[in-house]
């Protein structure tokens, strides 16, 4: 794996980071460019974990091209990622934001992931947990309720 | 400098601005300078300028924050979460969208779930019901509504069709109707939207569907190309005649006390496009299998004949040469059929890939022997309680480099005689099981071998399953 040239990122409040560990498609070459790339969707905070994220990946393979819109699995997530993403809500959801905006489908994955297996139970139950407004009436609620049966029974 | 933000916030420190971005002098001492290149992810993708303040980009799902509005930046392509990244911006805390109902994180998150859980997922709230009611959640599935599900009482005592537009949203193709009526089925077609080009797969299952429903509903349900008819004993095979339609490419029929040979002839003279025909039917006779014609041995490929108590070899000599291009054929309970069967489609149904001879108890080692012979693009291969096939049949089955599913659940032989003081349990010492652990252990010859299912086979002990994880890592092997 080549190394990458050093590259500085700036995030959202400014703060400006180093990096050279191989994060894709950051729309570099080798202009011997040295201003920072402004990420202005991206905290600080969040990045750092994301740099995080990448070094302890940066030997992985590439991910395969899979199907995007296909049924996917979530019993695979390996450990570190697992201990990695013991976090708040919060700062679950804004990593899939910038996995999302910053391209880095494995980072996606594994967060995505994460939060499926954080979305168990019943309905009330979800919205409970991620603070959500069940914004159905009363009659609304039993019409969803039953058009949704049919998968109870094979 | 970029503009000054709505309500004179402070302004993000780098504001794109077609492409080119200017950043402030920092304490650093970095300098003014300026970036001609796109954000970041941006490589080879077009740059679109940000929206202008006072309209939320169109893309996000609730409405943002004004504050939130400077940083539209380039779409990531190609990603499930499609679209700009919604945009916090530092400066005055500012009420965020919960993100639990970001539509992006959302169309990707739901792609994790079965349509079990999609289905409770959908009561949540509106926002998750909304992005989960789009048919690509739901391609394949197939909804299964009870005849007492399809109305509401009304407080007046009467009776109401319930409303399918959550079912006309997510655009099944197929639905299997349970315990309907004639006039249920009627009620279905007329109360859902959909009903008379939008559906491709009916199936009624334990219904009283008549000769005359039968007709009027694949008369009004023209998009239907898939039928399903099991437990319905109301309809007779004069039905058959008057309702099949030419443009039905798959058809199963079980359990439906009516069904003889008279069907399989209805069913030989109407439906010249029928590529996959699944039969259980106790009374159906050899002779019925030669009325196919030279149109269904051009399209059919599957023919399942299940539990066809009545066929003997004499059928399968009809098969083979009115269906000659099968590349699926289950014997499966047709428990006439014996090995000179097996050969006659070994030989004959050169094409196969996949083969069903479970629960014939006549099929030996011999059977194995045509099969390996013969079928060289066997891929899968079902000998489910057939309860004759021995070690020696397995060496056979070892040469099928083809093959990547292969069924042996329960094979073995109760023992007529105990050893005194063991009970015939399976596993026990005592039980004389056809297939041992060195007959199996020769399946590791299959490289292509995706599935393996030994359910009740004495002979699959525990450092068998040892040896095909390392011999044959890529193999699911079932117990």
């Amino acid at each position: 794996m080549q190394t990458m040239p050093s590259i500085k990122l700036q995030c959202s409040n400014g703060e400006i980071f180093g990096v050279d560990t191989m994060l894709e498609d950051l729309g570099m070459d080798d202009e011997g460019d040295n201003d920072p790339v402004p990420l202005p969707n991206v905290k600080a905070a969040i990045f750092k974990k994301v740099i995080q994220w990448c070094t302890h990946h940066k030997h992985d393979p590439p991910p395969p091209t899979d199907d995007e819109n296909k049924e996917k699995w979530t019993d695979d997530i390996p450990v570190w990622d697992q201990e990695f993403l013991k976090v708040d809500q919060g700062i679950l959801f804004e990593l899939i934001l910038a996995a999302n905006y910053l391209d880095i489908k494995g980072l996606l994955d594994v967060t995505c992931k994460t939060v499926v297996n954080m979305i168990k139970g019943k309905s009330e139950e979800i919205c409970k947990s991620f603070n959500i407004k069940i914004d159905f009436t009363e009659e609304e609620e039993v019409q969803v309720c039953k058009e949704n049966q049919w998968c109870e029974e094979k | 400098m970029s503009s000054p933000g709505v309500d004179g916030d402070p302004k993000p420190p780098c504001l794109p601005r077609n492409g080119l971005l200017k950043l402030p002098g920092q304490p650093n001492g970095l300098g003014a300078a300026s970036i001609t290149k796109g954000t970041p992810a941006a490589k080879n993708r077009p740059c679109q300028p940000p929206p202008p303040p006072t309209l939320p980009p169109p893309s996000l799902a609730s409405p943002l924050p004004r504050a939130a509005l400077a940083g539209g930046l380039c779409p990531p392509p190609g990603l499930p979460l499609g679209g700009p990244a919604s945009a916090p911006v530092p400066g005055p805390p500012v009420e965020r969208p919960p993100l639990a109902t970001d539509e992006k994180i959302l169309n990707g998150l739901f792609w994790y779930f079965s349509a079990c859980e999609k289905c409770v997922l959908a009561q949540v709230c509106k926002a998750w019901r909304r992005v989960l009611y789009q048919p690509k959640f739901w391609a394949g599935l197939t909804p299964v509504l009870h005849a007492k599900e399809l109305y509401n009482v009304l407080p007046s005592g009467e009776k109401e069709f319930v409303n399918l537009q959550g079912f006309a949203a997510r655009g099944f193709e197929g639905f299997c109707l349970v315990g309907v009526s004639d006039l249920d089925i009627c009620e279905f077609i007329d109360n859902y939207a959909l009903s008379k080009k939008g559906v491709k797969a009916m199936s009624l299952k334990r219904s009283t569907i008549t000769d005359a429903g039968l007709e009027v509903m694949l008369e009004q349900m023209q998009g239907v190309v898939r039928l399903e008819l099991s437990g319905c004993n109301d309809f007779t095979e004069a039905g058959l005649w008057s309702s099949l339609s030419a443009r039905i490419t798959s058809l199963s029929v079980s359990d439906c006390i009516n069904v003889a040979d008279d069907a399989i002839a209805a069913i030989s003279q109407l439906l010249p496009n029928l590529a996959e025909l699944s039969l259980q039917a106790y009374h159906v006779t050899d002779t019925a299998l030669a009325y196919f014609t030279a149109r269904q041995g051009h399209s059919t490929h599957t023919l399942r004949l299940l539990s066809c108590w009545e066929i003997t070899n004499h059928g399968v000599v009809n098969v083979v040469h009115s269906l000659p291009n099968l590349t699926a054929l289950s014997l499966s309970g047709c428990s006439k059929v014996t090995d000179d069967g097996v050969e006659l489609v070994a030989e004959n149904l050169r094409k196969l890939r996949s083969l069903d001879l479970s629960w014939c108890p006549r099929i030996t080692d011999m059977a194995l022997e045509y099969v390996a012979c013969d079928l060289h693009r066997l891929e899968e291969l079902v000998l489910d309680r057939c309860v004759r096939i021995t070690d020696t049949g397995l060496s056979y089955l070892s040469t099928m480099s083809s093959l990547r599913s292969l069924y042996l659940r329960w094979c073995c032989q109760v023992p007529a005689f105990p050893a005194l003081g063991l009970s015939p349990a399976v596993g026990s010492p005592a039980g004389c099981p056809l297939l041992t652990t060195t007959g199996l252990s020769g399946l590791v010859q299959l490289q292509e071998l995706e599935e393996l299912e030994l359910t009740n086979c004495p002979g699959a002990t525990p450092e068998l399953f040892k040896y095909f994880s390392q011999h044959l890592p890529r193999c699911l092997v079932i117990e």
